[in-house]
């Protein structure tokens, strides 16, 4: 145990926050290396870190071990590393997303003092205590603008756009849900970034890595399946990707969200990348280095995550809707491409 | 003297001054200047050339002096290797909060006066901002020709003061001696933030500023303007004209376009229409209470309507800022002190206390003595304290900076 200001740093701290700067300290103060972990009396620490890494792939989760607080501890440590070792893009998003998500449900029931501790010293986050009350609501906490961007300008629901937020002073209040949600954003942050793997790795994790590796192909494949395949049906596209297309092809510039949605609607129908980038070559302000970075990002080559268009009610807030008839009671563009593309398909056949 | 032969006289006039100007005035690099793309403009030529690098401002100026170029611009970005002529190869490092003002995108009265547009395929011509095509051959080679007056400066100067006070410093934190106001030389104004924690932050997050600071994306809903269930009855809630960042700023707004309304201008939408006849019968009244935040003061103003006017007030209110400059990363922006090609104006910094009094027509000027042009067509336009013009095929001696701003305008040339 160490004190650390006033705070007293458990074992069941960084057992829960195993990601904190308080945790990496302690780690490296026990001197503890990967040859250690491989011994028997480790063996639960190396089982509990695959689990990690496993139930990340499979369930999108990871759960809570906390009645071996050690453990508990010490596997995470071994779960980067075997993600790390994996080499995975894919699975290094699905670890980052199911860690943080685990770390958010602790963050909910945890006190504010110890909340802003975390964000400021593990992720140098610009936050304060509010403690205000606007229209009836209370308000811990206040995070710098700049930091509040950093976080949640990735987020797509309307909630999270800054000019619905109250800013003041260089500050975005935040109520404590909303703030345990950048939090999490932060550690998802923090453990998507590549770290260089050792170059020695014990046989008994190599095994493991293996092991995951192969799941890795297999869950890939299942995702890239509900890609909607086979021959693209361009009459079959919803009026508001319809309009974007013809708008782009009219060499009119789109609005952010309007090449997002495009983007990951033709994407996910089916177009290659080179088409797409293709298709915004006719807008005036077109750079192809930033519209490649954009598109493969949207393609999900650089994170492994593939992004979807926005669904038709988030579609009506970014004033991209038609809401045309033959849309009866659609609820997402790609819904209505299946729809309508299959009508088509069996129309050329008879 | 033909057509050719003018313009050329006109450029090796105006390039002979820009020297001069540069000889005589040092200019002000930008911070970490070795980090900074430079590009310029000539006389002569259409083409911008780019990814030039300084590493001190000698080599600027000397450059400047040995140039004469007719328009100056470095990068809002930082780069390790600025002069790389590829942006990947650049490495990009941070970029400067830059925010433009500029005439061009502001609604003015003036413009359909001074401005006019010449489509270059069939002759035809009209006032006002140029259209997509031309009306007559449908061709999209327009020329433009603008002016610059009072009016358009004002109005900026005003949409400068609104960034600048309601969202710069009020909202968004940020002190006055981060940010340094520069005089475009044309039809607007530049804002500079340098903060140190904002250079990071990617497109994404310089386009939810610029969302913000637009009221773009808005929903009066996450600012309190809701309608709740109490028992039976519904009730309306909203924020009060006090609070603080948009919640405050859409009371006020919604306020000030009541205010704004009468029989006249109502909205001839149906859904509408009566609720907000019945509204502007009591509308002084209702602001007030309005700005206590009580919203339910009128019989059959739901919240549709207040959703209808909140749309209205959002746009009234809300910053009116030219979106690429802030979002683009990559951007160039013109070089404070420097020459603006299209009116030889300086593009001046200007400080804070000084902007209420700061007057382009007087202190952007680069140029003493005078000139003798024959001027095809003026309208009428002021320089320091003395009126001139309008004129129309003559010949006129004015001073230098008069005559500089009518030929870099492409409205008269040098006489002899």
């Amino acid at each position: 145990m160490k004190r650390r200001g006033c705070k007293i740093i458990s074992r069941h701290f960084i057992a829960k926050y195993p990601f904190t700067l308080e945790a990496q300290t302690w780690l490296k103060e026990r001197k503890i290396d990967l040859d250690d972990l491989v011994r028997e009396e480790y063996r639960i620490v190396l089982e509990r870190g695959k689990e990690r890494v496993l139930s990340a792939l499979e369930e999108g989760v990871v759960s809570l071990g906390l009645d071996d607080p050690e453990a508990e501890f010490l596997s995470f440590p071994v779960a980067r590393l075997i993600v790390e070792v994996v080499g995975d893009p894919f699975l290094r998003h699905r670890f980052a997303v199911a860690e943080a998500k685990r770390a958010q449900g602790l963050f909910r029931n945890e006190d504010d003092d110890t909340l802003i501790a975390i964000a400021t010293q593990t992720f140098g986050i610009n936050c304060k205590f509010a403690r205000k009350d606007i229209g009836g609501r209370r308000y811990p906490f206040k995070i710098h603008f700049a930091d509040y961007l950093r976080y949640a300008s990735g987020f797509h629901d309307p909630y999270w756009k800054l000019v619905n937020r109250v800013l003041s002073g260089g500050y975005v209040f935040l109520v404590k849900e909303d703030f345990t949600r950048i939090l999490a954003s932060a550690v998802e942050k923090k453990l998507s970034e590549p770290r260089e793997p050792p170059v020695k790795v014990p046989s008994e994790v190599k095994q493991i890595v293996s092991e995951i590796a192969i799941r890795v192909i297999d869950k890939r494949e299942k995702y890239a399946f509900e890609k909607v395949e086979g021959e693209i049906v361009e009459e079959a596209f919803p009026p508001c990707i319809a309009a974007l297309v013809s708008a782009l092809r009219r060499s009119q510039s789109l609005s952010h969200n309007a090449r997002f949605t495009l983007t990951s609607f033709l994407l996910n129908v089916g177009y290659p990348v080179e088409k797409v980038i293709s298709l915004f070559s006719e807008v005036p302000d077109f750079k192809e280095d930033l519209t490649r970075y954009q598109v493969e990002h949207i393609a999900g080559m650089k994170s492994g995550t593939r992004y979807t268009p926005p669904k038709c009610e988030t579609m009506r807030t970014y004033g991209l809707c038609l809401s045309r008839e033959e849309c009866g009671n659609v609820k997402h563009p790609l819904e209505y491409y299946r729809k309508h593309r299959r009508r088509h398909m069996k129309e050329a056949e008879s | 003297m033909s057509l050719n032969d003018r313009q050329t006289k006109n450029e090796v006039f105006l390039k002979n001054l820009f020297r001069k100007y540069y000889q005589e005035n040092k200019v002000e690099p930008p911070s970490s200047m070795e980090k900074r793309e430079f590009g310029f403009m000539f006389f002569g030529a259409q083409t911008m050339v780019r990814h030039l690098a300084f590493s001190e401002p000698e080599s600027l100026q000397r450059f400047l002096v040995s140039r004469a170029p007719s328009n100056a611009f470095h990068s809002a970005a930082y780069y390790a290797k600025p002069d790389a002529t590829r942006m990947d190869e650049k490495v990009w490092e941070g970029c400067d909060l830059v925010f433009d003002i500029d005439a061009d995108h502001l609604k003015t009265s003036c413009k359909e006066v001074h401005d006019k547009w010449i489509c270059q395929h069939c002759g035809q011509s009209g006032p006002g901002k140029k259209p997509e095509k031309c009306p007559v051959c449908g061709e999209q080679n327009i020329e433009e020709k603008t002016w610059l007056c009072e009016e358009c400066l004002e109005t900026a100067k005003d949409e400068l003061t609104k960034l600048i006070e309601d969202y710069l410093t009020a909202d968004f934190g940020i002190s006055t001696d981060e940010l340094k106001v520069v005089f475009s030389g044309h039809r607007g104004y530049h804002v500079h933030v340098t903060s140190e924690a904002l250079l990071d932050l990617d497109q994404n997050a310089r386009r939810e500023i610029v969302d913000y600071i637009k009221g773009v994306g808005l929903e009066p809903r996450y600012h309190g303007l809701v309608e709740a269930r109490d028992g039976r009855s519904k009730i309306l809630r909203g924020p009060r004209a006090n609070e603080d960042g948009w919640r405050g700023r859409l009371t006020r707004g919604v306020v000030k376009t009541i205010l704004s309304m009468d029989e006249s201008s109502i909205p001839q939408e149906r859904k509408v229409k009566n609720a907000l006849r019945v509204l502007l019968k009591d509308k002084d009244k209702v602001a007030d209470s309005l700005r206590e935040g009580v919203w339910d003061t009128v019989r059959g103003v739901g919240i549709d309507v207040w959703g209808y006017i909140a749309r209205l007030a959002v746009e009234k209110v809300g910053g009116r800022i030219d979106e690429p400059v802030t979002a683009d990363i990559r951007r160039l922006i013109r070089l404070p002190t420097s020459l603006h090609g299209k009116t030889g104006f300086k593009v001046c910094p200007v400080p804070l206390r000084e902007l209420s009094s700061f007057d382009p027509f007087k202190h952007a000027l680069a140029f003493r003595g005078e000139a003798t042009i024959h001027v095809d067509e003026a309208p009428k336009f002021r320089v320091g304290e003395e009126e001139f013009g309008p004129f129309k095929d003559e010949d006129v001696e004015l001073p230098l900076s008069a005559a500089v701003l009518l030929i870099c305008k492409g409205f008269a040339y040098l006489r002899g």
